[in-house]
């Protein structure tokens, strides 16, 4: 496609040939779902990052003028509401892939000595992933906007412990407020960008370093060459998803709502993000007192002890359990069960 | 709690004595208690200076007090009536009710504005013991009702006095009062026709813009029809107890439930001190306060002078009393439709009321399809600006249309449902405009679809490719 002298220009001033014959050398495991699934993770990120980028330009983050910026960028900024719809579906994807990554580790059991930070970072990918997805969805400052961050800050502040540190940070204070917004701002377009591409960073070289820790186990592994092979499969998935992302961004596009107006009730039928859907089925059948306490309570105490047993799993399960197979796939179904229920 | 209670109580004393003791010694012909005279004015003002002082100790006695309800206004002499012994004591009375009257006092307006005890009840302020209830001095401890609008129209119909506080406060209450049904039967001695306290309350007054206030406008309507839609009450008047019901479902009262800050409650129409109105014949006085324009068409139509011979009221045959409707919706032939009444077999005018009512049919049908077709594009996130301005337009000309329809006439009324039309159809233009513009956009998002789509197609040939070329357990 490219002209041979153009592409020998620039070879011989990059050094390309001598790149792409290293690349030749190294080789992945043939059979792991976890390093195309990071892959993926990376360019759904870049993806977030580029359209986020073009949404800043005419975004105004101030509760007077957020919602109306959205119908501005969606009714005016040409191509806008596709930016928005691959921006926000891509999120969503973002999310899915996190949670694959870590189901797939555990289900594989790939989070045993010497893959524990992999594992970790993994897990903390998860919590900034979700925390971009909550910290976003503010950001339009609709009816659904605002009632998402006061629930949501709501649930967190049923976990043990921190549960009121949570959520007056999540709030920016104590009420879901303007600083709700300019705080949900800051932390989407500044602290957690930042944060997981630092993450990201760490867990490739940490993939790196484990598969070098295990050097002759994974000598007898089968192996495909870095490149073409993994590089051309892993741009076919990526490529496939950017199709999923514009297909679902032309045909079904993020609703605009109504601006946000705490003074109104909150919009029935309103229900939490789909990966949160599990909470909300779960706070619904707790009773609201149970043994003296409030039910919820329940609910964030038993969640925070999965959390917690999922950090100190690599550090238990030493060897790569047939339990870890068993539990994450009990999370799995769980989670499947109650979130469909909701969504049919 | 009794000592927390007592020492203020003794510190309160000790300050009354000394400053009592203290305007005796410095004017030597000292001042009848229970008025404020001028000219001990500068003696006072250098006495009190110790009390003062004393006053940040107890604050209970720092801040009341009007001896007499001299109307002198709030900044003379007042270092000789920042002592209200009245208060201080009552508060630690035993007697629930004689403290009740004290506690109440301290959150009413009333005491915001200094005015103590004495202003209303006579009396020494000054006398920390029980001679402050003095008869010889004035003391009246329970007003009689016919004498209780005399007592407050004492200050509040003092412009000099009452404007000192606020400059926007009415000063003509008492006046209008006494014009007004309520006051004239009170001054016959009617006990069951209100007087100020019983609208405003007793010690416990507030302003009207408290939210808690009996007057406040939020709680008008309750207050009127406390008495007037109680048929006991209102069985020795003989007059209707259905007003507030009907007010309830008339046009005015939905919208004020709405949250209109137009719309009349009770006082809109009797206005606030005068029940009715003096001097004028009917309530329809009322009406062009705010519907002026709809007055002036009125009196250029026909039904103007067919009124004035029947000797009915302005307004009140279309629109009704209490049960105020906007004919708009209710004109045409039905037969609950306000024209039916007096036109039922006029063939001439059952013409005309029938174009009338189709005139508003298509209006608001017009209307409706606008507002619908732009607030579905606005939903579907299409900038609509100019769709906007002509639904404002709209707006104006169908109010317009409205006003006029009190002229009768025809010709204007078809012109401005033509108004009404075409601005209704500009709207929808408009938002035609914009979703043509936002057809073109998305086949844009096609093309990128398009792209994204081959170059999975190309990958994932050169992937299969690939992956044929090698053998299966390539290690």
């Amino acid at each position: 496609m490219i002209p041979r002298s153009v592409r020998r220009w620039f070879s011989e001033r990059l050094g390309l040939s001598a790149l792409r014959d290293r690349a030749r050398e190294r080789w992945v495991p043939r059979n792991t779902p976890t390093h195309y699934l990071g892959g993926l993770l990376l360019f759904l990120f870049l993806i977030q990052v580029l359209s986020g980028i073009l949404l800043l330009l005419p975004y105004r983050p101030s509760p007077a003028e957020a919602h109306s910026s959205i119908i501005n960028i969606v009714g005016r900024v040409p191509y806008g509401s596709l930016v928005r719809g691959v921006h926000l579906w891509a999120s969503h994807l973002f999310v899915v892939v996190l949670g694959a990554q870590i189901f797939s580790m555990m289900l594989l059991r790939r989070f045993t000595p010497p893959r524990e930070l992999v594992w970790l970072s993994g897990l903390v990918l998860l919590g900034l992933g979700v925390c971009m997805a909550f910290t976003g969805a503010i950001l339009p400052w609709n009816q659904n906007a605002y009632f998402q961050a006061l629930v949501s800050s709501k649930m967190a502040s049923k976990t043990p412990v921190i549960g009121h540190f949570l959520e007056r940070f999540l709030r920016g204070g104590e009420g879901v407020s303007n600083w709700t917004l300019h705080h949900a701002f800051g932390f989407h377009v500044g602290v957690l960008p930042a944060t997981v591409t630092l993450i990201i960073a760490l867990q490739a070289f940490f993939v790196i370093r484990a598969m070098r820790a295990r050097g002759d186990q994974v000598a007898e592994e089968p192996r495909i060459p870095l490149f073409p092979d993994f590089a051309v499969r892993l741009a076919v998935l990526c490529t496939g998803a950017l199709v999923l992302v514009i297909t679902l961004a032309t045909f079904k596009e993020p609703a605009l709502g109504v601006a946000a107006n705490p003074t109104l009730p909150a919009p029935a039928g309103i229900t939490p993000p789909w990966y949160f859907l599990f909470l909300h089925q779960m706070l619904k059948a707790t009773p609201a007192r149970l043994l003296g306490v409030e039910g919820s309570k329940f609910i964030g105490g038993g969640l925070s002890l999965v959390v917690l047993g999922l950090v100190v799993l690599p550090f238990v399960d030493k060897r790569g359990s047939r339990f870890s197979f068993w539990a994450a796939l009990t999370l799995l179904v769980i989670w499947l069960v109650l979130t469909l229920d909701v969504l049919f | 709690m009794s000592s927390s209670r007592s020492f203020p109580f003794l510190l309160a004393v000790v300050v009354a004595l000394l400053s009592s003791a203290a305007n005796g010694w410095a004017a030597p012909a000292a001042p009848k208690p229970g008025a404020v005279q001028p000219k001990a004015k500068p003696a006072a003002g250098k006495a009190p200076k110790p009390a003062v002082s004393a006053d940040a100790g107890a604050p209970a006695v720092t801040s009341l007090a009007l001896i007499g309800g001299s109307p002198a206004g709030p900044r003379h002499g007042r270092a000789q009536r920042d002592t209200n012994n009245c208060l201080t004591c009552h508060l630690s009375l035993p007697d629930k009710k004689l403290r009740r009257v004290a506690e109440q006092y301290q959150e009413s307006v009333h005491r915001d504005a200094r005015i103590g005890c004495a202003g209303c009840h006579k009396g020494d302020p000054t006398d920390p013991t029980v001679n402050a209830h003095d008869l010889a001095r004035g003391f009246i401890a329970h007003p009689q009702h016919d004498r209780i609008a005399g007592i407050c129209g004492g200050c509040h119909e003092k412009p000099s006095f009452i404007r000192s506080f606020n400059a926007k406060l009415p000063v003509d209450e008492y006046t209008l009062y006494k014009l007004s049904m309520h006051g004239k039967l009170t001054a016959a001695g009617d006990q069951g026709a209100p007087t100020c306290s019983d609208c405003h309350g007793i010690h416990d007054i507030l302003a009207p813009s408290s939210p808690r206030s009996t007057v406040n406008r939020q709680n008008i309507v309750h207050l009127c029809g406390g008495c007037h839609a109680n048929k006991k009450h209102m069985a020795a008047y003989d007059i209707p107890t259905d007003m507030v019901e009907k007010w309830n479902h008339s046009t005015h009262g939905k919208a004020f439930a709405g949250g209109s800050a137009a719309a009349p409650n009770c006082i809109g129409c009797h206005g606030p001190h005068a029940g009715t109105h003096p001097g004028t014949p009917s309530v329809t006085a009322a009406c062009d306060y705010c519907h002026t324009e709809e007055k002036k068409f009125l009196l250029k139509s026909p039904h103007a002078r067919a009124f004035q011979d029947r000797g009915l009221a302005d307004c009140l045959p279309c629109h009704g009393h209490h049960d105020v409707v906007a004919t708009s919706w209710t004109a045409g032939m039905a037969p609950d439709s306000a024209c039916s009444k007096c036109h039922s077999k006029d063939k001439k005018q059952r013409a005309i009321a029938l174009e009338i009512s189709q005139l508003f049919d298509s209006v608001n049908k017009e209307q409706h399809a606008a507002v619908v077709e732009v607030t579905l594009a606005k939903q579907a996130g299409l900038y609509v600006p100019d769709a906007d301005y002509a639904l404002k337009k709209v707006t104006t000309a169908k109010q317009n249309l409205r006003v006029s329809t009190h002229s009768l006439d025809l010709v204007q009324l078809r012109e401005q449902a033509a108004t009404v039309e075409n601005e209704a159809d500009k709207a929808k233009k408009a938002v035609a405009r914009a979703r043509k513009a936002m057809a073109v956009q998305r086949r844009g998002y096609f093309v990128a679809l398009v792209l994204a789509a081959l170059l999975f197609v190309l990958l994932l040939v050169r992937a299969l490719r690939l992956s044929r070329g090698r053998p299966r357990s390539e290690v």
